[in-house]
């Protein structure tokens, strides 16, 4: 009620009314009335205004809610605006007739969660005992500005506290100090082994099917398992059973379209959503040194869904990506005689979900799934222009099979699964090579099973926990070759002392135990809670990689005799406030993560066709802790959110390690994503109904890297030596983005078509930020130098359609 | 698709200054199967010696005095656990073989080195592996070239040389290649602010009160005269994959066109021991292969040495044992353009040589003597074809 309070009257504010008005216009006589739209009561002072012909036209509605507005024939769009409430538009055009307007105005408060990226499980926040999850969905993924105006949910998640990665293409994120192959990605039941498209630029999901993301990284429920870190469970949408749909897009990188179409109304229904990028024959026209890069990548989702009748749902979803990626940039096959280096990736995941309901209270969840990668690297030879290709594979099946029980305070799941891991670590296909052997490295098979229960309990009005209890049980089987190795000496092939050829289907090695899952929640107040949680989770298949980040053709690789399964314990707090009715919500997260058995590198490892990885790699544990804070504006017309974290990750090998394997002399060093400080801002702002603006900015400390510690004159040339690993940082990394969403541009309301407009600036104020510092030996010179990914702005424009 | 432009051209030069936390020990040595001058060097970096960025060329330099040569260590080679080879201090920090020394195929050396101080080293066994021979080697010229921070111009045309050869079957074979580039010089001294003299068989620049400081003066090869230029890249290779095949169009050196005149082009093709390509290998992801997406973190290299008193010094370098099959190749340079005649002075300095003229300060100008160096010789090199 802050201005024109004491006036019952109609309030004229028209300014320049004196000026001349067309005679042979027509007046458009707008009345109305405003009601709150929960209360049914009239809403007084609300504030209409607009302009025509430079004039303001506004008036303020009266004690019974009511205002008149009488404008010049012609388009207008006049606003609704009143302090604590969702402010609306009125569009008029030539053709307009008088209007009497009933408007119902709704209370910021009431209104739905504009930030859908919250801290909330299911229910409300403060009330959950679950810590450390946030719901992304799809609308709030599609209003972070994103470059080249490809909605991408691994840079979306970046944007939350405790969430990192080693730069802008980097393969996978870090969550909470954890490996990018810490991070179970699972797609509808599937797990996603390789998240990125051209090397870390776009994520793989078809954003047209994508619906919401979940990112487990506190409390983790006991029916995930398998991998250390967090968990990101994407969901794809459920075909539209009632009517036919087609959404698509273009942007300067892809061209997208997806269809739903009902096969039997309210019975059986499909859609195709397909991503294709295919322009780089345009490359050369920027520069000459582009000729030689190639890239394209496509990705396809198809999903069924059948009501089998009001008690049975069945659904299938089948996924297919495919990468092309040929550069310089990225260090060749070797050893083998040729010029231009190609990497192709495929993947095609598969899952069947079948659920029942038993009764109102019960349900019954049956999923098969399978998930397949295969990941290629390749050299073109000079003479023939012969492809020699190294193609590898992770295969991955499981079955996974649960029962929910709904109380009235009580919510229980028990299941099980059971997985078999099949990994192809190198094949080396020598195409029509005269030069080049064949070389294959035996499949590596194994399997595991699980059972898990979780468990959500209210105890009363201040209390609630939730249990979960996993068991896994993993088997390394043969046929395999095991090596055995003079203990306390470094695995290696001189210290090797029996090899023994193990057959088929026999258990070479098996691990196994509890994973306890644990969370409480005390309610201080109704908007004030405590939480606090602990959570054991066991690995048993890993990237082996001694990149900063995986590539695509990393080597996938499962525990066995010599490699132990990492498990990582996990221990966090939280304080949740939530404010004024919910609109802004405030997070204070502190954890302290310990693993075992990370995996670390000896200098110069090499995996590529490598029949024995343990004599590359060496396990340690690894250290990591953080305090993470976040204030949200969920609601309103201006929403975001800022955070900022503290975060610190260490590794160290084991102490057991001969001093030649051990890293820094086995002390406690830096890893290599270990950023301190991160602060994070989105923001959005709602213009009016077809305009919204956002805005990312983000700030990081550099990431360590290992800088020479001298130079020597050697072999004729001027060479870097090091000594301890990551003894330096690169330089801080900022980037501001913005974006221009226009929705719906014609105006026109209930229409067939709509279309949307993205318009983004990716690092609006050309930061050159660092992607890795190197040192290169150039004719006996050597140079520092750093890689920047995105060295200007990055302006796209993107179009998006719905046709329904 | 602006995008790529933006993404792969974005590499800045990044200043840097490091100082060293201690001293390290650098041994560099190969024994081969070669009539031909044979060593090791010892020199020892300083503990806080500094390493900084250039200002202009961001180019990393040592300080003066950050390298000290070892000097009059006792160093051996030991042939087959029998055989001790005594090396004597030719220069500081430089020992030499016996001049008659020739190591043989399938022998195994091992390098003792004991300081003056007292510190022991001695390095792993190595063997010097067969190499196969060159079967066929050609050549290109490559207008585009190389970078070479050693010319004025920086970037500068080439001729790369590619080679063919049978990997041997039933074993394990890790090869090197380098090469060793003869160019006729006809400017043998420059002197700044003086004149040449000569005397007999020794020739120096002597300050001259006329003359600035800075001026110049080049002055002529009295005989013929050979600048030697050593390949510096490192390449290296395994027939890990290709055991037993036949491997063609192997890039091996790219020589810079620094003038038109024929050269003489020794391509040498090596065998290494395992460790030693290993050790090589790490070399050049460290510093070659650098600068990709998805690096390789650089770690501390182990070389084939250690103080037996303290297994954990980082000693740097390698001593190996590698044949060598040589092929002596005249470059004649018909294939080239852009190139001077006698351009050689040119290309490395930036400027026309200056030659004092007679009568000037003196009557008779002398020419200078070809002194024989690491990097020069007077005597003819073998393949070397006179006109």
């Amino acid at each position: 009620m802050a201005f024109f309070l004491n006036s019952n009257k109609y309030f004229w504010i028209v300014l320049c009314w004196a000026s001349l008005q067309g005679f042979s216009q027509r007046i458009i006589k707008l009345e109305g009335t405003i009601i709150d739209s929960l209360t049914n009561e009239p809403v007084r002072g609300v504030a209409i205004a607009t302009t025509a012909d430079n004039k303001i036209y506004g008036q303020i509605s009266d004690k019974a809610g009511k205002f008149a507005l009488f404008l010049p024939q012609g388009k207008h769009i006049i606003s609704l605006k009143y302090l604590g409430y969702v402010p609306q538009w009125i569009y008029l055009n030539e053709n307009s007739p008088d209007q009497k307007l009933t408007i119902r105005f709704q209370k910021v408060a009431y209104q739905l969660e504009q930030v859908v990226i919250s801290t909330k499980g299911y229910d409300e926040n403060i009330k959950k005992p679950l810590l450390g999850v946030n719901q992304i969905n799809i609308k709030t993924l599609s209003k972070i500005p994103a470059a080249f105006g490809e909605l991408d949910f691994l840079r979306g998640v970046q944007m939350l506290p405790g969430v990192s990665s080693v730069g802008e293409a980097s393969n996978g994120v870090n969550i909470r100090g954890g490996t990018t192959d810490q991070n179970l990605i699972l797609m509808d039941d599937t797990p996603i082994f390789n998240p990125t498209h051209m090397f870390g630029l776009f994520s793989v999901i078809p954003p047209d099917a994508l619906n919401n993301l979940d990112l487990y990284k506190g409390n983790v429920p006991a029916r995930y398992g398998g991998r250390a870190a967090a968990v990101m469970d994407i969901s794809l949408k459920t075909p539209d059973l009632t009517k036919f749909k087609m959404t698509g897009g273009l942007s300067l990188i892809s061209e997208k379209l997806m269809v739903n179409v009902p096969v039997i109304k309210d019975k059986l229904a499909f859609y195709v959503a397909a991503r294709g990028a295919f322009h780089d024959f345009l490359l050369p026209i920027f520069s000459e040194d582009l000729d030689s890069v190639k890239t394209r990548f496509s990705e396809v989702v198809g999903k069924v869904f059948w009501r089998v009748n009001t008690k049975n749902t069945v659904s299938l979803m089948g996924y297919w990506s495919d990468d092309y990626f040929q550069t310089n940039l990225l260090a060749n096959l070797p050893n083998v005689v040729g010029e231009t280096t190609f990497f192709e990736h495929r993947t095609h995941n598969y899952s069947l979900k079948w659920v029942s309901l038993i009764n109102p209270r019960l349900d019954w969840q049956t999923t098969i799934s399978s998930a397949n990668y295969d990941p290629t690297i390749g050299t073109i030879e000079t003479a023939n222009r012969n492809k020699v290709r190294l193609a590898s594979g992770v295969y991955q099946q499981q079955v996974n099979s649960s029962l929910n029980y709904q109380f009235k305070k009580q919510k229980w799941e028990i299941g099980a699964s059971f997985t078999r891991y099949q990994i192809k670590p190198g094949d080396l296909k020598p195409g029509n090579s005269a030069s080049v052997n064949a070389l294959s490295l035996p499949s590596e098979y194994s399997q595991e099973a699980a059972f898990f229960a979780d468990g959500e309990i209210a105890i009363n009005n201040r209390l609630a926990a939730t249990f979960g209890l996993r068991y896994s049980y993993y088997m390394a089987l043969g046929p395999t070759t095991l090596r055995s190795y003079q203990p306390n000496e470094p695995k290696d092939d001189f210290s090797v002392i029996a090899s023994q050829v193990i057959p088929k289907g026999k258990i070479t090695k098996s691990y196994g135990g509890f994973e306890p899952r644990l969370g409480l929640r005390y309610a201080l107040t109704d908007e004030l809670s405590f939480k606090m949680g602990y959570n054991l989770m066991r690995q048993y298949i890993q990237i082996v990689s001694n990149t900063t980040t995986p590539i695509p053709t990393s080597r996938w690789k499962t525990s066995d005799v010599h490699i132990r399964p990492q498990i990582s314990h996990l221990i966090t707090g939280g304080l949740y406030q939530s404010l004024k009715n919910n609109i802004y919500e405030f997070t204070l997260e502190g954890y302290l993560r310990q693993s075992e058995n990370s995996i670390d590198y000896k200098p110069g490892a090499d995996f590529l066709l490598q029949p024995f990885p343990e004599t590359q790699l060496v396990q340690g544990r690894s250290k990591a802790y953080g305090i993470e804070t976040m204030i949200a504006k969920k609601k309103g017309n201006f929403t975001g959110w800022l955070n900022y974290t503290y975060a610190r990750t260490f590794n160290q090998t084991y102490p057991d390690l001969t001093v030649l394997e051990q890293v820094n002399n086995g002390n406690w060093y830096r890893a290599n994503y270990d950023r301190p400080h991160t602060f994070n801002a989105s923001i959005e702002l709602v213009a009016d109904k077809h305009n919204s603006f956002s805005f990312n900015f983000t700030y990081s400390t550099g990431r360590p890297y290992t800088e020479p510690v001298g130079f020597i004159q050697y072999l004729n040339n001027f060479y870097p030596y090091f000594d301890e690993r990551n003894n330096n940082r690169i330089p801080a990394y900022h980037r501001l983005d913005l974006a221009w969403n226009i929705k719906n541009p014609s105006m026109k309301e209930n229409k067939k078509w709509k279309g949307n407009w993205a318009f983004t600036v990716y690092n609006v104020y050309a930061r050159k930020n660092a992607y890795s510092v190197f040192f290169k030996t150039e004719n006996g010179a050597a140079r520092a130098y750093k890689l920047q990914i995105f060295g200007a702005p990055i302006i796209s424009l993107a179009y998006n359609f719905l046709y329904e | 698709m602006l995008l790529l432009g933006f993404i792969w051209g974005c590499v800045d030069l990044y200043k840097v200054e490091i100082k060293t936390p201690k001293s390290y020990l650098i041994v560099e040595g190969t024994i081969t199967n070669l009539p031909e001058r044979q060593f090791v060097s010892l020199f020892r970096t300083q503990s806080n010696a500094i390493f900084k960025s250039s200002e202009f060329t961001s180019t990393i330099v040592a300080q003066r005095g950050s390298y000290e040569a070892v000097k009059g260590a006792n160093v051996k080679v030991v042939e087959d656990g029998r055989t001790t080879y005594n090396l004597t201090e030719e220069t500081p920090g430089v020992y030499v073989m016996p001049s008659l020394f020739l190591g043989k195929v399938g022998s195994v050396y091992q390098l003792f080195i004991e300081t003056k101080e007292g510190q022991q080293y001695v390095s792993s066994l190595e063997t010097m592996n067969k190499v196969t021979p060159i079967e066929r080697i050609y050549e290109k010229f490559n207008p585009k070239g190389v970078l070479d921070r050693s010319t004025s111009i920086g970037q500068i045309a080439t001729n790369d040389f590619y080679v063919d050869f049978t990997d041997p079957v039933n074993e394990r074979n890790f090869y090197r290649w380098s090469s060793v580039t003869y160019e006729i010089q006809n400017i043998c001294t420059t002197c700044r602010g003086g004149l040449y003299y000569k005397q007999a068989t020794s020739g120096a620049c002597r300050e001259e009160k006329l003359l600035s400081v800075n001026n110049l003066f080049d002055y002529e090869c009295e005989s013929l005269c050979w600048d030697i230029f050593y390949g510096n890249s490192l390449n290296i290779f395994s027939d890990v994959y290709t055991n037993g095949k036949t491997q063609k169009d192997k890039l091996v050196a790219q020589i810079p066109l620094y003038q038109s005149n024929p050269c003489l082009v020794v391509i040498r093709q090596e065998s290494l021991s395992a460790n030693a390509y290993r050790y090589l290998k790490l070399v050049q992801d460290q510093s070659l292969n650098t600068g990709t997406l998805a690096d390789t973190p650089p770690a501390p290299i182990r070389g084939n040495l250690d103080n037996t008193a303290d297994k954990s010094e980082l000693v740097l370098g390698y001593f190996m044992a590698n044949m060598v099959e040589e092929n002596r190749y005249w470059l004649d340079r018909k294939n080239t353009s852009g190139a001077q005649p006698y351009g050689l002075f040119l290309t490395k300095n930036g400027r026309e040589a200056i030659l004092e003229q007679p009568f000037l300060y003196r009557a008779s100008v002398p020419k200078s003597i070809c002194v024989n160096s690491d990097t020069r010789t007077s005597n003819s090199p073998s393949g070397w074809r006179f006109f």
